[in-house]
């Protein structure tokens, strides 16, 4: 088993990581962007490494400095969380070069499913289920309208390198295509710094359902049962839950056959995720592969048990995977919400900028992976992604009871987050029936009304005594600060003229 | 002990609103809400920026934090902008109110990003809700919209300038015609 592991990642997804390794007795190597030197996975790992300035493209995707960080922590392996390097095949190859482990699969599977075009070859030739869509990239806007035309609209108009939303447009009407289709190819440009972009009938009505699949290096597979991930905004996963409420039995272990066939097809090793859309009919095809751990892997840890990083870094070291589909066994359900700096109310529009102060949620079947703290910043330059709310409940309606109770509970001051607009959702009658699409947001989003809201009258309460009491503090002595308080608040330096006034200090 | 203190309220609407607050002792205080009722509060701050309010039966638990735009308050699950002004600085606001109501001409960027595309011709004719500008922050493109009706009088920003908050990125003028 490795000694010691460099993450190459920041944010929650370093902590979270972090936390199993320390768990493991594995030493934990930070790296951070100039921006980040405040940030709580530096904090919390035992060594931490500046990989350069605050630009991604100059720190975290800096593949040369990434490996120079682990030479010099004398790290064996490096786990890449999700996102920057960790779907990269060049990375994966100098990671090989270096002779340091990456904890993912070869760079020949990252490549076969990477692609999305690739990956569809690959999984055709393979027997799982396809979308129509254009065989290859297209990069003549006329040819790509054409074959726009010809699978009929709505199409998807998606970056061959792409993931989480980033260069995806829809376009209705031809038209509009154009416009989009450069739109998207300048996306993808800035965020995966190629911009091959592909054309894809859009589902109506889908629902994007997706497998959870371990695989060791003797190519033992299984799956972990799904995930729904249709509450999206922008093309994002916001909330994801398991088990999918509509699902039936048969469906559901066909999927996971099918899963594990494609991770096979590709000699999979490590977790990945095989993404599916599942029609109205219960009919699915499949989407793509993420050759890595996905942002809401917690509700598959929640309902199986398993601790997914642990068994990552467990394969990578060569080690079998122990566990037969047959043990594999759910329990209960589970909700993830991702919460982040950002206004509904202002069409989702990032809020980055310092958390005043965050106080998440506790008690029974709550886990909250967050990556911030108190006094630190949601910075501009990366996703603002604040944490991850969890929920486990004995079934679906006490899971998102739990999670509408550690909503409420959620403190989280400085920046404009979407806590409130979790709950809204959570409150939709399509939610609650569990009959919901990858539209549901976009769609409710045209006639939404936000809620008559109750707690304005206790905010403008304490809002004023919050004044008064700073205004007393002001004019004289220390804080009134209630009964048993023993931090007196206010500045020292008011303290020290207070001092001098009254002519106790010289 | 205290004398009576007057507070103007804002939040999120236009009204504004009185309250008063005497402070009875260390900690309890006399309120008056806006419309008349009055109410004692036992307030316990146990941590910086958190009030605890015991008031008519009821504990009401309560993160802020003073932002420019005012004070950020959460409670019970809901996130509120209210802005609170003390009888000084109502005297000064009320002395520096002569400034113009209205939409100004200028569309001012909301976020820190690269301006990736212009969509705005100088001397177009735009409504409200046109896209104008598509600013990327996070990675993200961001339409950004005419916030009023007009003609487009000044471009201030070129594709791949970097932005910050508040940086002017177009002006739109009323349509002479």
């Amino acid at each position: 088993m490795f000694e010691k592991i460099l993450i190459a990642n920041r944010g929650e997804i370093a902590v979270r990581v972090m936390r199993s390794l320390k768990e493991m007795g594995i030493e934990t190597v930070a790296v951070y962007s100039e921006a980040d030197r405040q940030a709580l996975h530096v904090r919390m790992a035992d060594e931490a490494v500046c990989v350069g300035p605050a630009a991604s493209a100059e720190s975290y995707l800096r593949i040369d400095k990434i490996l120079e960080a682990a030479r010099q922590t004398g790290a064996e392996a490096i786990h890449p969380g999700y996102g920057f390097l960790s779907e990269n095949p060049d990375f994966a190859r100098a990671c090989l070069k270096a002779d340091i482990t990456l904890i993912g699969p070869s760079p020949e599977a990252m490549e076969a499913m990477g692609e999305k075009t690739r990956a569809r070859e690959v999984m055709g030739g393979a027997g799982v289920p396809l979308v129509p869509g254009t065989p290859e990239a297209v990069s003549d806007p006329a040819v790509a309208k054409e074959a726009a035309q010809k699978m009929g609209f709505p199409v998807l108009v998606k970056a061959a390198a792409g993931g989480g939303g980033k260069g995806m447009r829809r376009v209705d009407h031809a038209d509009h295509f154009l416009d989009a289709f450069e739109g998207a190819k300048r996306e993808a440009k800035s965020a995966f710094g190629n911009d091959a972009v592909y054309i894809e009938k859009f589902l109506v009505h889908p629902k994007h359902v997706e497998i959870q699949v371990l695989a060791d290096s003797d190519g033992h597979t299984i799956h972990l049962f799904e995930r729904d991930c249709s509450v999206q905004r922008r093309h994002q996963k916001i909330i994801e839950e398991t088990p999918c409420a509509i699902l039936s039995e048969s469906v559901r272990q066909q999927m996971g056959e099918v899963a594990v066939q494609a991770a096979r097809a590709v000699d999979y090793e490590g977790a990945g995720t095989v993404e599916f859309l599942l029609d109205a009919d219960e009919n699915f095809y499949f989407l793509e592969m993420n050759t890595r751990l996905q942002v809401e892997h917690p509700i598959t840890e929640m309902i199986t048990g398993i601790d997914l990083v642990k068994w990552q870094v467990r394969i990578a070291a060569g080690q079998p995977l122990t566990i037969e589909q047959d043990d594999v066994r759910r329990s209960g359900a589970s909700v993830e919400c991702r919460i982040y700096a950002e206004d509904p109310e202002q069409g989702f529009r990032p809020s980055p900028g310092p958390i005043f102060q965050i106080r998440p949620p506790a008690g029974p079947g709550v886990r909250d992976d967050a990556g911030v703290y108190s006094g630190a910043e949601v910075p501009v330059e990366y996703d603002p992604m604040i944490s991850k709310l969890v929920t486990w409940g004995e079934d679906r309606e006490q899971a998102v009871a739990r999670m509408k109770r550690a909503l409420d509970e959620y403190v989280i001051t400085g920046v404009t987050t979407n806590l409130e607009f979790h709950r809204e959702i959570l409150e939709h009658p399509e939610f609650i029936s569990g009959d919901y699409d990858t539209q549901l947001v976009s769609r409710w989003m045209e006639t939404r009304q936000r809620p008559p809201r109750s707690q304005g009258e206790w905010a403008e309460l304490s809002a004023v005594l919050a004044v008064h009491r700073r205004d007393e503090a002001l004019r004289g002595g220390s804080a009134p600060t209630g009964a048993g308080d023993k931090a007196k608040s206010g500045s020292r330096w008011k303290q020290l003229g207070r001092f001098r006034q009254l002519q106790r200090y010289h | 002990m205290g004398r009576r203190s007057e507070y103007t309220v804002f939040n999120g609407d236009d009204e504004e609103r009185c309250w008063q607050v005497e402070t009875l002792s260390d900690g309890v205080y006399r309120v008056w809400t806006p419309d008349g009722r009055s109410l004692t509060v036992d307030a316990y701050s146990p941590g910086e920026k958190i009030l605890n309010l015991l008031c008519e039966g009821r504990s009401v638990d309560v993160g802020y934090a003073e932002l420019e735009a005012g004070l950020q308050v959460h409670v019970g699950g809901e996130s509120h902008r209210v802005q609170v002004l003390n009888e000084r600085e109502r005297r000064m606001l009320a002395a520096g109110a002569a400034s113009a109501a209205g939409k100004g001409p200028e569309l001012t960027s909301p976020m820190a990003g690269k301006v990736v595309k212009i969509v705005a011709e100088q001397g177009a004719a735009v409504t409200a809700g046109d896209p104008l500008v598509v600013v990327e922050a996070m990675k993200m493109e961001n339409d950004l919209k005419a916030h009023r009706d007009g003609v487009v009088a000044t471009i201030g920003v070129a594709e791949g300038q970097a932005v910050e908050i508040g940086d002017v990125l177009v002006t739109i003028e009323d349509d002479p015609a």
